[in-house]
């Protein structure tokens, strides 16, 4: 008798507990309309620090405010742009500087790289003047899906935004899920493209479609957006000049700030980095990309075999001691399993797992209940 | 807590509770599951109609039907009925755990003291020495005498004696059983107990001696301690023969079990003289800490303070009302009772 006895706990062995991991997937849109205008600007936070600009998906007094993405400027010392007569010059180089030293690392020497636009750290054309989107941890989770972003810009030539501008460009990790890049010390990383091929919306308004227009690491969670984006050909921009000509003057560049004369690098040199970060912002007509979630599981096999948890403890099982599911011996034990509590060695219960309904329990009837702790 | 959706596949919703982020958290290995029960705590089995009239197969057609809670984090709040395994399936008893309120009487059947005064079934302990002190009370109050005080546990040395543990019998709780004993072995015999209580008020004892106390197994995050006692290794906290604590009455004497020469064991509050099968007798003591003798902290934040005329004792008091929770490690049959703290005002 004492043998057969088991009691109310039941030991895992070694093979009953299993460690797995999975990615979980979630797909993020983030309309335009929340970056810029829904709130009419009551979602965008600027701070006395000027450093950089946050924008949230209500506005950001409000408790349910969730933060989704930092916006901001950074100039490299090495640009043509970067003297003192630039607003806040200081602080963009140091921004630059921060986010290089983070993503890019230093060379042999030290010294902090410069954004690379191949990803070739020793050659190739650097990114100079940047603009940062930080997506917030709440967005991207551990990372960016590989070749899921996608960012829809609108690069109408005055200035006048609106929510469906005529003219737009689309920034794509297009070769995110086949091939990326390992050589920075913030994880993977790849080159963002600019396409003009989806549509007439899209119709003449790049020079040359599909050309590398910055980076997005993926771990990190950083979108590095060169400024030549929003320039025209003229300009060295990537924008063709034509897109320009039939709304403003030839050979000028895009209007980024309505009612100002202000082109790109007019707002790079003139403007503080939270009027640089309106200037693009105002511009994002979309972005969307698949965010990842790396699951760590322990799967612990719960086996109940016939002779096991037939009986109960619970305190309406009995009346007297006598069994109510019983009349006589001959009966069959019944239970109904709504719980799994897992335990310590000590006794502690360490995790519980509901079941959505009862489970009938005889001795008639066997199960393997998976119970999956995520981490 | 919601209910889980139960209109589709059976889904399985886990989570980590408190103490098992707070071990995990720890990060010294503590964190390590090893064993796994099965619980009940929704099920009504008083639902199960075995005389339905549509047949055996609407029997459990009401217990089927239950809506499940989601997942209580608490881990004292759930998994309060746990399911049993036994290998024999011809059971039709099982057994049960009592507090024997003869050997010493809970509150409510002490005739000094009303029965309002804290809920049926518990005890009223002392906090402090002034309160434990039966001078500063008239002679003919429950706190007043210095014998020993049904429903009344002097909570502090030098007034704590050995003459008031807490007594916990168990068996098989039937008269439709003739009188036995459940022998060393059988599976409806429980030989280990865990004893739950809250940290921050009291602590358990020798009932042999309170001025001793028992090492607790741990403390949880939410300041309830959990002390294990088994027969094999903690005798003195059960009754003879399975243990030397004399004066909480013998029970289960006879070591021979036949039915012919037993005697209804000492006071005890399974079956009677007719019959009930007699398993083992759990005995402590139970003192207040040193927080509930020098503070009202305690008493302020979880308590409040009683009429002025409190047992009739002319005096008020701070109180606070807890439960003891004391739960066969093995058949699974716990039971909770009410406790309330004092101190004199």
């Amino acid at each position: 008798m004492a043998n057969s006895f088991f009691g109310t706990f039941k030991v895992l062995h070694d093979n009953d507990v299993q460690a797995t991991r999975t990615n979980l997937h979630e797909a993020l849109p983030i309309t335009g309309t929340i970056v810029s205008g829904t709130y009419a600007d009551e979602n965008i936070k600027n701070y006395s620090h000027g450093m950089f600009q946050s924008v949230f998906d209500y506005p950001y007094l409000s408790s349910s405010a969730n933060h989704i993405f930092d916006l901001t400027l950074g100039v490299a010392s090495g640009s043509i742009l970067s003297s003192s007569a630039t607003l806040q010059i200081t602080q963009k180089q140091q921004i630059y500087n921060e986010m290089a030293l983070v993503l890019a690392g230093t060379d042999q020497t030290g010294s902090i790289r410069k954004f690379d636009a191949d990803g070739r750290l020793n050659d190739g054309d650097k990114l100079k003047e940047c603009y940062f989107l930080n997506m917030s941890r709440l967005l991207t989770k551990d990372e960016f899906d590989k070749g899921s972003f996608e960012m829809t810009l609108g690069v109408n030539p005055t200035g006048s935004m609106g929510n469906s501008p005529s003219k737009q460009v689309v920034v794509r990790d297009v070769s995110g899920s086949d091939s990326y890049k390992i050589n920075s010390p913030a994880g993977e990383y790849n080159i963002l493209y600019v396409t003009s091929s989806a549509g007439t919306d899209y119709s003449g308004t790049l020079v040359t479609p599909g050309v590398a227009c910055g980076l997005i690491y993926y771990q990190a969670g950083i979108v590095v957006l060169t400024s030549s984006l929003f320039k025209v050909e003229s300009s060295g921009g990537l924008l063709s000049n034509d897109l320009v000509f039939a709304g403003g003057t030839a050979g000028r560049g895009l209007i980024m700030i309505s009612g100002s004369s202000y082109e790109m690098d007019d707002v790079i040199v003139s403007s503080s980095i939270s009027g640089s970060s309106d200037a693009i912002r105002n511009r994002i007509q979309n972005i969307s990309f698949n965010n990842t979630t790396e699951l760590n599981s322990t799967i612990y096999f719960c086996r109940i075999n016939s002779n096991d948890f037939n009986y109960s403890s619970n305190p309406t099982y009995i009346s007297s001691s006598k069994m109510r599911v019983k009349t006589t011996q001959t009966d069959e034990p019944v239970s109904y399993v709504t719980t799994v509590g897992l335990y310590s060695n000590n006794n502690e219960l360490l995790a519980v797992a509901k079941l959505s309904e009862p489970l009938k329990k005889t001795p008639a009837n066997d199960y393997t209940l998976r119970v999956r702790l995520d981490y | 807590m919601a209910f889980l959706d139960n209109s589709g596949d059976i889904v399985l919703d886990a989570v980590l509770t408190d103490t098992g982020r707070m071990r995990m958290a720890a990060g010294d290995g503590s964190f390590k599951i090893v064993k796994f029960a099965l619980g009940d705590d929704e099920i009504d089995y008083s639902l199960y109609n075995k005389s339905h009239s549509s047949g055996s197969a609407y029997y459990d057609l009401n217990i089927l039907q239950t809506p499940v809670l989601e997942a209580f984090t608490n881990n004292s709040s759930i998994m309060k009925s746990k399911l049993v395994s036994y290998t024999r399936k011809d059971l039709l008893y099982l057994p049960v755990i009592k507090c024997n309120d003869v050997i010493f009487p809970t509150i409510d059947k002490n005739s000094g003291v009303s029965s309002t005064d804290i809920p049926a079934g518990g005890y009223i302990i002392t906090s402090d020495q002034t309160t434990s002190d039966p001078s500063n009370f008239t002679a003919d109050t429950a706190l007043g005498s210095t014998a020993a005080q049904d429903g009344v546990i002097k909570g502090r040395m030098p007034f704590a004696n050995s003459s008031s543990p807490i007594v916990f019998d168990q068996g098989l709780d039937t008269t439709e059983l003739s009188l036995q004993k459940l022998q060393p072995g059988d599976p409806l015999r429980e030989d280990q107990y865990l004893v739950e209580i809250d940290n921050r008020l009291c602590y358990l004892a020798s009932p042999d001696d309170p001025n001793m106390s028992t090492p607790s197994s741990f403390v949880d995050d939410d300041n309830i301690a959990t002390y294990y006692f088994s027969l094999n290794s903690d005798s003195s906290y059960f009754a003879a023969p399975d243990g030397s604590t004399r004066r909480v009455g013998l029970y289960n004497t006879n070591s021979q079990g036949d039915a012919g020469s037993l005697t209804k064991a000492d006071s005890t509050v399974i079956g009677n003289s007719n019959g009930g099968r007699y398993g083992t007798r759990l005995t402590f003591s139970i003192m207040a800490t040193e927080n509930l003798a020098n503070s009202t902290y305690l008493f302020t934040k979880l308590g409040g303070t009683t009429a002025s005329n409190y047992l009739g004792s002319g005096q008020q008091f701070y109180y606070i009302d807890t439960t003891i929770r004391v739960t066969g490690f093995r058949t699974g049959h716990r039971v909770d009772i009410p406790l309330r703290f004092i101190k004199k005002v």
